[in-house]
């Protein structure tokens, strides 16, 4: 995971912006999952879970999108007209419904009952596109030839490009840890489908965020000692 | 009963016969066994009634039923047969208890009808769990006497052992000697205060000398404090002359003490349940260590190469370590400090043998086991390590599943794991076929650039033309390529300056073409997983919700049953007949349509107005099909064999010569598919265990139960897409790796099938197909098979995805041994593993409250399947010494 030492340093002002915002990110997501985890909340995710949902599903979307409005281009920033802006805009909410979809069918595939519950399977695809593809939309944009460098030949760029790998990658082992205490005979209320793999989701997301930041920090200290040396 | 000269006169099963044989002065069994007769069995009893009711003479007559619990086994409890035989059952009470009515006028002391099962039935149809349908029986009391006065109902839980003790009393008999049950005082209708406090000490007394025998300081135990009041209370209530006290303060008095002898009595019995379960500890810890140490030679083997055991010096020190055990043992079994009845008596021959083996076992295996864990250090596992993401998580995961049965409920879920497991697995491969779409174009001048380019646009043509076994080829070629060049390119790659990378991406470096087909097959068998997982609900906490096999059993949706069932069956005629001959192929075809015909006899399925029988002839012929098909294919393999192995090497040197890059130690283990190349010399092994697998489906087909024959269908389906699309990446394993991938979709097809970790979900039914009688041990071995057919599927797969690597390098035949030996090692190490890992810990929880329920069936499925697992391991042996002769 480790991006290779001869990878080009990223921008000054890119890595600050990364880091404020992954350290943004990290206080009010831990704070929304306070939110969800206390008894007598309005969204409390035991006891109204769709509404938790929203309200993170809500959160991701507003800061990954102001994020990558206000996500400082590099050296070679090209100039496009809005037209092309709205273009991809369209795009990548297309991308975005089709990984809802593809999320749910996933969800079924691992057991989710199929004709039951199925807004909460859905709200549970939503989250996961949420935390496990939105950032790197918002972070790769709809280029498709980056998408492909970062999840296929894991080879990203030293900057959002490393962290969003690690945050998805961490976010859906949290899902996937998340589905281990549901068959489990506690009968606890928060052991009902999605509400563990919601958690363990987030949770996931704000791991990997941690270790997004400090990879970041610590990579960005080494190149710039190697490069000045 | 018998002893104080009453006449006991029996009908029903032959069990109790065997039980108590010449206690009975009048008596006929039925053989209990053969579950799919359910109307003789009935028959037989009631046939006798009539003389026994005219003839009047017994004391106690027995009459056990067995129709109803054999169409539960069958067909379950909401099966059509249920309610007429309920109705058959309830007339027969009616008659039964209107004579006795009758007989009552005459006679003095009333006749007592008891109705009961002998245990519940779960949902499924079947018994031997621990939920409340299956353990909590309705038991009715019917008296004569209750007619004569007013009818009173009343609705208590008693226990069962309680039944004992107040059926001596009633019948004046002595109470058995080690019973622990208490008498139920509601039922002594005839007796007065006196007499029931009288019964009720007696009763007390005698329990309390099984608790005095039992027990271990029992003085100091609060049942017998509580046994010490209530006999003081009762010496001062005898004490009082009755004419001191009115009627009812005397009678509240004598009900107060039964109760504190009652209660006495329910302090003792418990105390006595958890002290009589007693473990024999010196036996369970030498099997417990003697398992660890066969799991721990099996690893040491993983790390080092196999080494004959029996070298000079290790006799020796295996002689040493026999005396040394023997040594051990008789000192443990003569200080007198454990008592063990199997290891430490010297009375029967078997017990002798069975000590014998296990310290042979012992001497044999510590040596190994001691020189493995001193010399472990030197060796580290280079060969592990270098395994990718697919072969971690096919290690990891076995590692989770096996301590995840630690937990009580993952081993009453344990299918989950599985599902989640196998289908993550599936998940990962379709990320490795979505990611095998993308490649770099690499910038002219690298070396490897035009042989990658060559490739490219082999594999980009072979997509459009869509011809499944080029593509393969050429497609497994290339992903040996290209990890290899990978591999060796990565450096230079990186060496480049940063302008000319950027410009590489920009200019559409990364070209991408989505691989379709493999996608397809992907989400395809991922669907079927679904849907397989979806037609039987297993386990414990979703047990009850409805699922695709109970709905297809009504009898209303028959039609679609069959209609489901013959698509199944053409399936499987069309994916496992491809490559043979016409001879064998008519064969199959005909043995499949029998089978159909065999199940419209027996009535699952829609028969078009044939007649319904036992369709034991019919099962039979089947049998004699299958037969008849492995002689021939096995004859066709030994005819062949000799002119097969002559050509065989020619392709693997062929390839050699084509390809001389593949010397990368990878690429060794790719290419799988060199002998598809060579299609008309088909490998002969290969062909063999395609053909045994055919037989296998069809006898898969044959023994589970109706609506799985669809999931026979769906998982042959599964299996031929796995083989003929994404093998490259299984096969890319090392051999072990296969072989457990293959037992992880065993052992999810194991609980595809119905199957849970309780007893209760054994399908007995299939055991008498095609018999005509009870045959213990043709009944055992077909019900294992029907059982555990999922997994000898996939063993069998298991054998044909191991056997292919084996064109690859020189020499067939040593390599197949090779190969053949790695996957008997992973099966046998996975086996011991779990074995070890979960026997410690039965060990450990022996007192734990699920011991009899969870745990304990859970290592009697797990012994069978190791047993089965050996089984076939032998077979393998023998089968590949005599194909190499």
């Amino acid at each position: 995971m480790s991006a290779p030492l001869s990878t080009r340093l990223p921008n000054k002002n890119v890595y600050n912006f990364t880091l404020r915002c992954l350290f943004f990110q990290i206080l009010a997501l831990i704070c929304i999952s306070f939110i969800l985890l206390t008894n007598d909340s309005a969204v409390n995710i035991i006891s109204n879970c769709l509404l938790a949902c929203e309200l993170t599903i809500t959160y991701f979307v507003t800061s990954c999108v102001s994020f990558s409005v206000y996500l400082p281009q590099g050296n070679t920033s090209i100039t496009t007209t809005t037209f092309v802006k709205v273009k991809n805009g369209l795009k990548g909410c297309g991308l975005y419904i089709i990984s809802i979809l593809v999320f749910h069918c996933i969800a079924v595939l691992y057991g989710a009952p199929f004709f039951e519950s199925v807004a909460e399977t859905f709200h549970f695809a939503m989250v996961m596109t949420s935390t496990a593809v939105l950032p790197p939309l918002c972070a790769l944009g709809i280029n498709f030839s980056s998408w492909i460098r970062v999840f296929a030949q894991n080879k990203p760029e030293l900057g959002p490009e490393s962290v969003v790998q690690i945050v998805t990658i961490l976010s859906i082992l949290g899902a996937w840890l998340g589905a281990f205490p549901i068959p489990l005979d506690w009968d606890r209320p928060w052991q009902i489908w999605p509400i563990t793999c919601v958690l363990g989701s987030i949770l996931g997301h704000i791991v990997g965020l941690f270790c997004g930041a400090i990879h970041l920090m610590y990579s960005y200290r080494k190149l710039k000692k190697f490069k000045i040396t | 009963m018998r002893g104080s000269g009453r006449h006991v006169v029996f009908y029903g099963d032959d069990t109790w016969l065997n039980l108590f044989p010449a206690h009975f002065s009048r008596q006929e069994g039925t053989t209990s066994f053969f579950v799919t007769d359910y109307t003789e069995v009935d028959d037989n009893v009631t046939r006798h009634l009539d003389i026994e009711l005219k003839n009047g003479d017994f004391d106690l007559m027995i009459l056990h039923y067995l129709g109803l619990d054999h169409i539960g086994h069958i067909a379950g409890p909401s099966s059509p047969l249920i309610g007429p035989k309920l109705q058959e059952m309830d007339r027969i009470i009616e008659k039964i208890h209107s004579h006795l009515r009758k007989l009552q006028s005459k006679d003095s002391l009333p006749n007592l009808l008891i109705v009961c099962g002998d245990h519940g039935m779960s949902d499924q149809g079947g018994h031997g769990g621990a939920s409340d349908s299956e353990i909590k029986v309705p038991v009715m009391f019917l008296s004569t006497r209750s007619v004569v006065n007013e009818v009173e109902w009343r609705y208590e839980e008693i226990q069962q052992t309680d039944l004992c003790a107040t059926l001596s009393v009633l019948l004046g008999v002595p109470i058995p000697q080690n019973n622990v049950g208490k008498v139920l005082t509601d039922l002594l209708y005839n007796h007065n205060v006196e007499q029931k406090v009288q019964i009720i000490q007696e009763n007390t007394l005698q329990i309390l000398k099984v608790f005095q025998h039992n027990v271990g300081k029992f003085e100091e135990d609060r049942a017998y404090s509580l046994y010490q009041r209530a006999a003081k209370s009762h010496s001062h209530w005898l004490g009082h002359l009755r004419s001191n006290i009115s009627e009812p303060a005397w009678n509240l008095q004598g009900e107060k003490i039964i109760q504190q002898y009652k209660d006495s009595m329910v302090a003792m019995t418990s105390k006595l349940s958890t002290s009589l379960t007693s473990y024999d500890m010196y036996a369970l810890t030498v099997i417990v260590i003697l398992i660890w140490m066969v799991f721990l030679a099996l690893l040491i083997e993983c790390y080092k190469p196999l080494s004959h055991p029996f070298v000079h010096h290790q006799l020796l020190m295996t002689i040493a370590f026999f005396l040394g055990c023997v040594f051990c043992h008789v000192t443990i079994c003569t200080n007198g400090l454990t008592h063990s009845d199997v290891l430490c008596s010297v009375t029967s021959v078997h017990s002798v043998v069975v000590q014998a083996v296990v310290l042979s076992a012992f001497s044999i295996l510590l040596p190994v086991v001691i020189q493995g864990l001193f010399t472990l250090r030197c060796n580290i596992p280079v060969s592990l390590l270098r395994v990718d993401i697919l072969g971690v998580f096919l290690v990891g995961g076995t590692i989770i599943h096996t301590l995840s049965l630690l937990s009580s409920s993952f081993v009453e879920e344990e299918h989950q794991t599985w599902y989640f497991l196998t289908v993550t697995f599936h998940l990962l491969i379709m990320y490795l076929v979505i990611k095998s779409g993308a490649r770099v174009v690499r910038a002219p001048g690298s070396q490897c650039h035009g042989e990658y380019d060559a490739m490219y646009t082999e594999i980009s043509q072979d997509h459009s033309v869509h011809s499944q076994n080029d593509s393969e080829h050429n497609f497994t070629r290339l992903r040996s390529k290209c990890s290899t060049s990978d591999e060796n390119y990565e450096v230079p790659l990186h060496e480049r300056s940063v302008s000319e990378r950027s410009v590489s991406r920009d200019s559409g470096g990364v070209v991408y073409t989505l691989p379709k087909g493999r996608l397809a097959a992907c989400v395809i068998v991922l669907i079927l997983c679904r849907i397989m997982r979806g037609i039987n609900q297993t386990g414990n906490k979703w047990l009850l919700q409805p699922d695709l096999g109970d709905w297809l059993v009504r009898p209303e949706n028959q039609l679609i049953l069959s209609a489901l069932c013959i698509l199944s069956i053409f399936v499987i005629i069309v994916v496992k007949h491809k490559q043979l001959p016409w001879k064998q192929k008519s064969i199959l075809s005909i043995s499949v349509l029998t089978v159909y015909l065999y199940r419209v006899r027996t009535g699952a399925f829609f028969g078009f107005g044939i007649q319904k029988t036992q369709g034991i002839l019919e099962a039979r012929l089947v049998f004699a099909f299958i037969f008849v098909f492995t002689a021939l294919e096995v004859h066709r393999t030994i005819f062949s064999n000799s002119n097969i192995f002559s050509l065989q090497n020619t392709p693997d040197i062929n390839s050699v010569l084509a390809y001389p890059s593949n010397t990368a130690p990878r690429s060794n283990t790719v290419s799988p598919s060199n002998m598809e190349s060579s299609s008309n010399k088909a490998d002969v092994g290969l062909t063999l265990i395609s053909s045994i697998q055919c037989s296998w489906v069809i006898v898969m087909t044959l023994l589970m139960k109706p609506h799985n024959i669809l999931l026979v269908g769906m998982v042959t389906l599964q299996e031929d897409i796995i083989w003929c699309d994404l093998r490259c990446w299984i096969l890319q394993l090392p051999v072990s790796l296969r072989t457990l991938y293959c037992l992880w979709m065993g052992q999810a097809a194991f609980f595809y099938q119905g199957n849970s970790n309780s007893l209760s979900t054994v399908d007995i039914a299939a055991g008498y197909i095609g018999l005509g009688d009870f045959n213990p041990i043709i009944t055992g071995i077909l019900l294992t098979l029907s059982t555990y057919a999922g997994p000898i599927f996939w063993f069998i797969c298991s054998l044909k995805f191991a056997s292919t690597t084996s064109e690859i390098k020189q020499g067939i035949r040593s390599i197949t041994q090779e190969s053949l030996c790695s996957m008997v090692h992973t099966m046998l190490l996975c086996a011991a593993f779990v074995l070890s890992v979960y026997s410690t810990l039965t060990v450990f929880q022996r007192y734990h409250l699920f011991v009899w329920t969870v745990f304990s069936p859970k290592l009697l499925y797990e012994g069978m399947r190791t047993v089965i697992l050996s089984a076939f391991c032998f077979f393998i042996f023998i089968g590949s010494y005599f194909l190499s002769c």
